[in-house]
């Protein structure tokens, strides 16, 4: 891999770089600097010297330039996503280079080792409380280097002492599970999907040492071979090296590039939808199939979705009026809504849950001329009543990232304000509740077992469950608790006194008419470990904007802060844009009519509830909930007709970075 | 230590214990929260009936007050959120304005198992954190308090110097509430910073259940609907709103007649309006709209339209519609006088062609206007009490009088009945003529039957169209019962010429349905329902709903015309009138 000649095209690309660093691209403070150790200086790291597209996704050669790449789907599912992959660079690796110069009396072999690590989504390396001390879940960071672990530190050519600099290059390529970690494997497969690299910007840190330092281990083994433990954790290369007892080693250099790399993740929505055999294995659930939705291999190994079939729990069961009607388009009003509430007497109704389909790609398809899936309830007919949810997830797992989601999903009310019963939910998901999948430990009193059950359940230490979710949907804000529920009078049935059963709602929900709750709830599955876990409604303050924050006791599973929208603005205009942040510390929701107008909606950081670091799916659906899930609501699901005619959504781009 | 040192040290002690009791009891024990609070007298409210709400099992306090009573030094003028007058919590454990009930008074033999309120509240700005509840409690009738609940108003975060809302529900059903119990309702303020509360609201009692036994169709368990005769959900058939304009003139009418006046038998039928306090009037279809056809009526008749019965038939052959009036004065039977077209603008006379002398020839039983022998020509079947009949026939012409052309023994379907209706109509397809349904309870019985009879004129008797086996009555398959108040309309509705029979019955709610009579019983076959009315006014919302069926806007095809009314004027639902024709679609 080393090249003996100096690299004068190189040079002279540097210096062009340098003359221009004021020029966009060549960011101001990227000047080279030098790193000396005793026996040698190194300069001009440059960690991704055959990438050329900019930060924008721009085509451009520069040198000293942060970047950009789109994570490759091609066979992703199954051997999770690579950095790059041959079908964006040739050799299908990131080729590095740096300059040395042998400053000892002797021509002399060093050794160097390339890591890597997210940086938009990480802990910091040091412990807040003592800079000398690993952060303790720096360890969680994506961070690598070799693909190979066992591959330690390379060994340069000789550079001769000529007081010159020599040019060495390498190769390498981003991966999951970098630290070949058998948590991962399956039997003696290393299922790298299991931990795939994290979105966002990374960063380079290239080590060059003394080969003694390596031998006589000066460095330790397990920064040598990053799959090593110490002490029963792994040390993070960036806190040894930048912060630890690597930092003062001699013959040493870590040399931290300012380039760095930004890794955006865009699932195509008109790549295809696979159907999981799972659920449809019988040759009649296998009518609507088509080249673009189905069970083929092709969409097997590279359709970025799924038709998503909910888990209906049975004891949502509910006795549904038998009325069917387009609430959005037929002028469904509150009279409506009232007389149906009232004059239907119980064997008149349908006892249904919310269902699923019986034929996957009947109601959702994915369309490759626009780059776009479509989804759609179906509406229904007499004897065949159903309130059927609909939706898509994603299948490539990832954790952390700014999850954004353009998406037109049907509106919820009508002119009257009525609601159709529709939940329209962009939320993520644990991608399994395996072992591999587990989330960090709880350490005070453990997690709730299961994501379903009551206050009292078991607890435990480990747990693979999680979601953060927008659920947008008609109901009241929780808090604060002074408010909840309205004083609703629910009337009587006397059809001779009008003002008996055509009740109107309390003037406040009235007020609150257009508008929809964009709840936004994190799963932490009542871990009390966050300094100011609490239940009830408590405040949090985000850039000057406060939040409240509701959980219904401690044992409740989940922390959801609501902000009332209107139904017009994020359902009836041509799209609109969701945003989950999930940070390691914190999850920010934020909508908008367009990227640069997004605002926050919803915030919730690790002092008040546990932040998932497990791997997650986004979802997209529009759902029927049995409104006994959100108390206080005004309109009771039972009583909402069955839809009419379809209810159709579209989701035009998924961005996760 | 000397007995007197020891008995003051133990004084000593026991007043400190004591002194410690009662300062911790002050500070710890809710005294004030359960004492039992005065209310002023709620005659002193300024808007009594507006707080009487208009909806059920509600109450509501707008804290207007008169102020020259006696206690309206407990509110506040000057800041409200309705109003002028707010209820003052001024100062650290106060109260404001209570509400107080006896339970037997609110809840009317019902058990008091929830109550949902709600209230305005101002806390005024300052330095202390604010601390107040909006408080529900019961006492026995001892007077002791058995049961506590508070929406709870603190911290940093309550707004200061603006009106918000609270609210909440608490759920009672665990708590043994007697009707002797008293309960309370107000602000308790626990701080040092003022209140001001405004418009309580206040709802006893949980959300009824619905009518009704059990859910019958569980797409759970079968997710395939197979259809059960007689078994609820049915199948929703629309009729549809027409343009046909000026229908309101029936708003005003009490007695609202159809049938064919002055049109021919072919043609659209006429409705004729009468009663009430405006003058009677006809109105026919004619290019697109309801056209008022000018009238001359005797005086005579339009008395009787005010006060009398009036029944509707062909009873000449010359295919007109006339009206036999019944009052206390007698009977007399008028029709029109041929004008030809009814859109031609000219005047209608209505004529009596024929007055009872004296006494009314049809007797004081139950009459029944009927084609029984399928002639086109109403024949007028009178039953008396005891089951016993007799049909009689206009027999027309100037000096025109009525026959009896049939009467026979007693018929037991009509004998000494609790309830009875009987109903002419084409119920069965198979009898081109009118058969008679027969609905009645017998007395002492909580179960309602039903008969189908046919005129048999070689007879002379009526013959029961259902199986012998079953006495001719008709069986009751499912929870669709038939019921002597029910109203039937029995005609072609659609272009595909097939009869339909409708029942409409509102003992509860608006219930009209499409029904088909067979050999046995009868079958249930859709729920009907409105469309393209305006806005959400549905017909089937009023508190009163006429429904005449006829064919009003084409020949041959029967329409609805109703009269939808409530008892007091509306906004938001006004008093219509309107035709509607069956729609195809579901």
């Amino acid at each position: 891999m080393m090249k003996n000649s100096v690299r004068k095209i190189l040079m002279a690309a540097f210096s062009v770089c340098f003359v221009l660093s004021f020029a966009p691209g060549c960011k101001s403070g990227d000047k080279p600097k030098e790193a000396v150790a005793t026996d040698f200086i190194i300069r001009d790291f440059i960690p991704l010297d055959n990438w050329h597209r900019d930060s924008n996704d721009r085509e451009n050669n520069s040198k000293f330039i942060s970047k950009s790449i789109f994570l490759d789907y091609t066979n992703a599912f199954e051997q999770g996503f690579i950095i790059p992959t041959v079908n964006q660079l040739q050799e299908g690796q990131f080729e590095f280079s740096f300059l040395i110069k042998n400053t000892s009396k002797t021509p002399k072999k060093f050794c160097f080792k390339i890591f890597y690590q997210n940086e938009s989504y990480k802990f910091p390396e040091t412990d807040p409380a003592d800079t000398t001390k690993q952060n303790m879940y720096a360890w969680e960071n994506f961070y690598g280097s070799w693909e190979d672990t066992g591959k330690t530190f390379v060994e340069t050519p000789e550079i001769p002492a000529d007081n010159d600099f020599h040019a060495v290059t390498g190769r390498f390529r981003i991966t999951g599970n970098p630290r070949n970690e058998l948590r991962y494997y399956s039997g003696a497969q290393n299922d790298r999907w299991k931990r795939n690299p994290r979105v966002g910007w990374y960063s380079f840190m290239l080590v060059v040492t003394t080969p003694a330092n390596i031998t006589g281990k000066v460095i330790p083994d397990y920064m040598q071979d990053i799959s090593r433990v110490w002490n029963n954790t792994f040390v993070n290369p960036y806190f040894y090296f930048l912060h630890g007892e690597g930092k003062s080693l001699q013959n040493t250099v870590a040399m931290r590039s300012p380039s760095e790399l930004k890794v955006i993740a865009k699932p195509d929505p008109g790549a295809g939808i696979y159907v999981k055999p799972m659920f449809f294995h019988e040759e009649k659930d296998k009518k609507y199939f088509c080249k673009t939705c189905g069970q083929s291999e092709e969409l097997y190994k590279n359709a970025p979705f799924e038709q998503f079939i909910h888990y209906i729990d049975p004891t949502t069961k509910m006795n549904n009026i038998p009325v069917i009607a387009d609430v959005l388009n037929e002028g469904y009003s509150l009279m409506d809504y009232n007389w149906n509430k009232q004059f239907y007497r119980k064997e008149e109704l349908v006892a249904v849950t919310a269902s699923t389909t019986k034929y996957p790609c009947q109601t959702v398809a994915s369309v490759p001329e626009e780059h776009k899936i479509t989804i759609k309830n179906p509406g229904c007919e007499y004897g065949n009543w159903q309130k059927q949810n609909v939706g898509i997830i994603t299948r490539h797992g990832l954790t952390y990232g700014k999850w954004t989601v353009k998406a037109k999903l049907t509106e919820l009310l009508n002119k009257d304000n009525m609601w159709n019963g529709l939940t329209n939910a962009i939320w993520l998901i644990t991608q399994e509740q395996s072992e591999w999948n587990y989330r960090r430990d709880c350490n005070k009193e453990g997690y709730m077992a299961n994501y379903y059950g009551g206050a009292q359940d078991k607890r435990v230490p480990k747990v693979g469950y999680s979601e953060i979710d927008f659920e947008i949907l008609k109901t009241v804000p929780y808090c604060p608790s002074y408010i909840l529920p309205p004083a609703y009078n629910h009337g009587l049935p006397d059809p001779h006194n009008l003002s008996y059963w055509n009740v109107p709602l309390p003037e406040e929900v009235v007020a609150d008419g257009g508008n929809i709750e964009v709840s936004c709830t994190n799963w932490d599955m009542a871990c009390w470990e966050p300094q100011n876990f609490a239940d009830g409604c408590n405040t949090i303050q985000y850039n000057g904007q406060t939040f409240w924050a509701h959980r219904w006791d401690k044992g409740y599973r989940a922390l959801t802060e609501k902000t009332p929208e209107p139904d017009d603005e994020l359902f009836g205009s041509k799209y609109y844009y969701f945003q989950i942040d999930w940070r390691p510390e914190e999850i920010i929701w934020r909508i908008g009519p367009s990227l640069d107008r997004l605002r926050v909606v919803g915030y919730l950081n690790s002092t008040v509830s546990s932040i998932p670091n497990n791997q997650m799916l986004l979802i997209v659906t529009q759902e029927f909930h049995n409104t006994k899930w959100w108390v206080g609501s005004m309109y009771d699901q039972a009583n909402i007709p069955f839809p009419k005619n379809d209810i159709p959504g579209e989701i035009y781009e998924v961005t996760v970075e | 230590m000397k007995k007197l040192q020891k008995r003051l040290i133990i004084i000593l002690s026991a007043v400190i214990l004591c002194a410690i009791i009662v300062i911790a009891g002050v500070k710890y024990i809710p005294v004030r929260k359960l004492l039992h609070i005065s209310a002023p007298p709620e005659k002193d409210f300024v808007n009594l009936k507006q707080n009487s709400n208009e909806a059920p099992d509600a109450l509501f306090f707008d804290m207007e007050i008169d102020p020259t009573k006696s206690q309206s030094n407990k509110f506040y003028k000057g800041i409200a959120h309705s109003g002028q007058y707010s209820a003052k919590a001024f100062g650290k454990n106060t109260y404001s304005f209570s509400v107080e009930r006896k339970v037997s008074d609110i809840c009317k033999g019902k058990k008091l198992d929830a109550v949902s309120m709600s209230t305005w509240v101002y806390s005024f700005p300052g330095k202390n954190e604010p601390w107040g509840a909006f408080v529900f409690a019961v006492n026995n009738s001892m007077g002791v308090n058995i049961c506590w609940k508070g929406i709870q108003v603190s911290g940093k975060q309550v707004p200061r110097g603006k009106w918000f809302k609270i609210s909440g529900m608490f759920d009672l059903s665990d708590i043994k509430i007697d009707p002797s119990c008293t309960i309370q309702i107000y602000f308790w303020n626990n701080s040092n910073t003022d209140f001001l509360v405004d418009d309580y609201y206040i709802v006893f009692g949980k959300q009824q259940e619905r009518k009704g036994d059990t859910t019958i169709t569980d797409m759970t368990r079968d997710p395939v609907f197979h259809s059960k005769f007689n078994t609820p959900p049915y199948p929703v058939f629309y009729f549809e709103k027409q343009e046909s304009g000026n229908e309101n003139a029936a708003l005003v009418s009490n007695q609202i007649l159809q049938g064919h006046f002055i049109s021919s038998q072919g043609g659209r039928e006429d409705i004729f309006l009468g009663g009430g306090n405006s003058p009677a009037r006809l109105l026919s279809y004619c290019s697109g709209e309801f056209t008022e056809v000018k009238l001359n009526i005797p005086a005579e008749i339009s008395s009787c339209l005010r006060s009398g019965n009036a029944i509707t038939g062909c009873f000449q052959n010359s295919g007109n519609s006339m009206i036999l009036f019944s009052g206390d004065k007698g009977s007399f039977l008028a029709g029109f006088e041929k004008s030809g077209n009814p859109c031609s603008g000219k005047e209608a006379t209505m004529k009596i062609v024929w007055r009872s002398a004296g006494k009314d020839p049809f007797g004081k039983g139950k009459i029944v206007a009927c084609d029984i022998d399928n002639n086109r020509i109403t024949e007028i079947l009178s039953i008396a009490n005891d089951g016993s009949w007799k049909i009689f026939r206009y027999s027309g012409g100037q000096n025109g009088n009525w026959k009896v052309i049939s009467s026979s023994q007693i018929v037991d379907f009509w004998n000494n009945k609790d309830q009875l209706s009987v109903i002419s109509g084409r119920f069965l397809q198979k009898y081109s003529y009118d058969v008679l349904l027969t609905i009645f309870k017998d007395k002492g019985s909580r179960v309602y039957q039903y008969s189908l009879l046919r005129f048999d004129a070689a007879s002379g008797r009526f013959l029961p169209c259902f199986a012998e086996k079953r006495k001719g009555f008709g069986r009751t398959v499912g929870i669709d019962t038939l019921k002597p108040g029910d109203i039937f309309f029995t005609g072609i509705f659609d272009k595909s010429g097939t009869p339909k029979v409708l029942r409409y019955n509102r003992d509860w709610r608006y219930d009209l349905k499409e029904i088909r009579f067979n050999d046995t019983t009868f079958q249930v076959i859709s729920n009907i329902d409105f469309k393209g009315y305006d806005r959400d006014h549905n017909p089937k919302y009023y508190e009163s709903l006429r429904i005449l069926s006829g064919q009003f806007l084409e020949p041959g095809i029967n329409t609805l015309f109703l009269v939808a009314k409530n008892k007091k004027t509306v906004t938001y639902l006004p008093d219509a009138a309107g035709t509607y024709s069956w729609r195809k679609e579901k």
